[in-house]
């Protein structure tokens, strides 16, 4: 029997490079940056001088009820009450995708619809509501102290929101977080267990949520907005942190067909392994990147041969992305085929937990619209990174198969692959 | 609290009203000065109807006071957590949770917080 087709039906972004499909591609396109100076603390000076911004959101208060958004979107009150910041960033990108898949609310709120999530959780509002707990002696907390805070936000309030009955659940394997929500959305669809799948992430971009990074010294200090995400150049120091919502529809190939949806890309297959190596750093050899490289091509029936474009998750931190270019160098030796390769976090910044389905949804776009992204930011190629073949302005040219890889603490690897529609 | 001009405890308390209809900041403030229970009514109520997630066609100071919390007037079990959290913050008060399960009407959450909030003022 053959597998299940799993295909992409509907995007939605509230990104630092657009907050719609259209602004998306054509930063793509023109490799255009969302990255900004940006102030952290108030009226304090910071290392970290620039982030991805999230723009026509001001989600600076505590207060819910003091949050602004686009006036394309209705947020009722009951909703926004249990919101992180991200939370608002995430249901406006979902309404984005629902909309974009041409889905009516009953065909979300159904038993064989799931949703999955990924998000590190609000520990500004956490923050927030603990020295509110504190302050009152203890004796008394905000309700939505815990659901607007903890890493599952996303799901607690979207489930309820969009009526969710088929599956709901997060995940949290940090930088892989989001990539690790599309796999197992993806095996559910294919084993049949589910029809429809939401996969949702997000990040807030406060103090709270980037600063501590850089206590691990991962976050670049490089002040200029142009160059400071800079994958695989050797001037690179460490990621720039950027929030926002991303949110993807995942549907059987033969429903998506039935309705007549519009087919961004179909995912083909996916791979994971760890690193058993350190809590932060990838193994140095990429070694567990490689194979979830590997395992991703084997379940996608695809020789290595067979890919075009490799989204890499290259965050632009020294060791990160070295340890990256040698697994791909171990999947595809140089002098062998070699795919394009880009990291577009060097227009985006880091998404942290949400960068799988923002790259995920960024491929699905170049896929459907026959664009190569280009590396961005390359000024002197880093030269342990010159084996790889990087697009130096994005290429309107068919991707083809695409690897989309991602890396999280703990020696986390993904590797999805996704594809035109047959 | 003073009862005649606007203490930083009193403004802080102010600033949790921050997003709630004015009336009921104006509310919350003439209470403040004068502790009368037309305005401690005003406060509940107008939060209340703020919290919902569907507003009530009938100000809810004109409903009978039998109208259930939940099944008539539509407050969610979270709306009510939301007020009394709020009403604790604003007014110094604990409740209990046998204290909320009990205030099933709105002649019941009237009655309950004219007894809980003092009437007499704490300066």
């Amino acid at each position: 029997m053959s597998r299940r087709e799993v295909v992409i039906t509907g995007l939605g972004f509230i990104s630092s490079i657009g907050n719609s499909n259209e602004a998306v591609l054509d930063s793509i396109k023109e490799l255009r940056h969302g990255i900004e100076p940006f102030e952290f603390l108030s009226g304090q000076d910071s290392a970290v001088k620039v982030a991805g911004t999230v723009k026509d959101f001001n989600v600076s208060s505590t207060n819910c009820l003091e949050w602004t958004h686009p006036a394309a979107y209705t947020v009722p009150r009951e909703i926004l009450r249990g919101l992180a910041p991200h939370g608002l960033y995430a249901y406006c990108a979902t309404l984005q995708a629902i909309q974009d898949a041409g889905l009516d609310p009953a065909e979300v709120g159904n038993e064989d619809t799931g949703l999955y999530c990924a998000s590190a959780g609000s520990p500004r509002q956490l923050h927030h509501y603990m020295r509110q707990l504190t302050e009152g002696g203890a004796k008394r907390g905000h309700p939505m102290g815990v659901v607007s805070s903890i890493s599952g936000t996303l799901n607690f309030n979207l489930g309820a929101a969009f009526k969710i009955r088929g599956a709901n659940c997060g995940f949290s394997s940090a930088c892989a977080s989001s990539s690790h929500a599309l796999g197992y959305a993806y095996d559910d669809i294919v084993l049949g267990r589910l029809k429809r799948m939401l996969v949702v992430a997000g990040e807030d971009l406060n103090a709270e949520s980037m600063l501590p990074f850089l206590g691990m010294r991962a976050l670049s200090l490089n002040a200029n907005p142009d160059t400071a995400s800079r994958p695989f150049d050797a001037g690179r120091d460490g990621f720039v942190g950027t929030g926002g919502g991303v949110a993807l529809i995942l549907e059987e190939g033969a429903l998506a067909r039935a309705r007549g949806a519009r087919i961004y890309a179909q995912i083909a297959g996916w791979g994971q392994a760890a690193d058993g190596h350190n809590i932060m750093i990838s193994q140095p050899n990429g070694d567990g990147l490689a194979l979830a490289m590997r395992r991703a091509l084997k379940d996608a029936c695809i020789e290595p041969d067979g890919i075009g474009y490799i989204n890499a998750h290259a965050t632009s931190t020294p060791a990160g992305d070295l340890s990256e270019a040698r697994a791909i160098a171990t999947v595809f030796p140089p002098g062998t085929h070699q795919p394009w390769v880009s990291s577009t976090k060097a227009l985006t910044g880091h998404g942290l937990s949400m960068a799988g389905a923002l790259e995920g949804a960024i491929c699905a776009l170049a896929i459907h619209h026959q664009i190569i992204p280009g590396a961005a930011n390359i000024s002197r190629l880093d030269p342990a990174c010159a084996h790889l073949r990087l697009p130096l302005t994005s290429l309107s040219e068919s991707p083809g198969t695409v690897l989309h890889n991602s890396s999280g603490f703990g020696g986390s690897n993904v590797c999805l692959v996704m594809k035109p529609e047959r | 609290m003073s009862p005649e001009s606007s203490t930083p405890a009193q403004n802080a308390k102010l600033a949790k009203l921050t997003g709630y209809p004015e009336c009921v900041r104006q509310a919350y403030e003439r209470f403040c000065m004068k502790r009368n229970p037309d305005d401690l009514q005003c406060v509940v109520f107008g939060a209340l109807a703020f919290l919902l997630s569907t507003k009530p066609a009938t100000p809810l100071d004109q409903l009978p006071d039998t109208s259930l919390l939940q099944q008539d007037i539509g407050a969610d079990s979270l709306a009510i957590t939301e007020l009394v959290f709020l009403l604790e913050e604003l007014f110094d008060i604990s409740i209990k949770n046998e204290e909320i399960m009990a205030i099933r009407t709105l002649g019941d959450l009237r009655a309950f917080v004219l007894a809980k909030v003092p009437l007499q003022s704490m300066a």
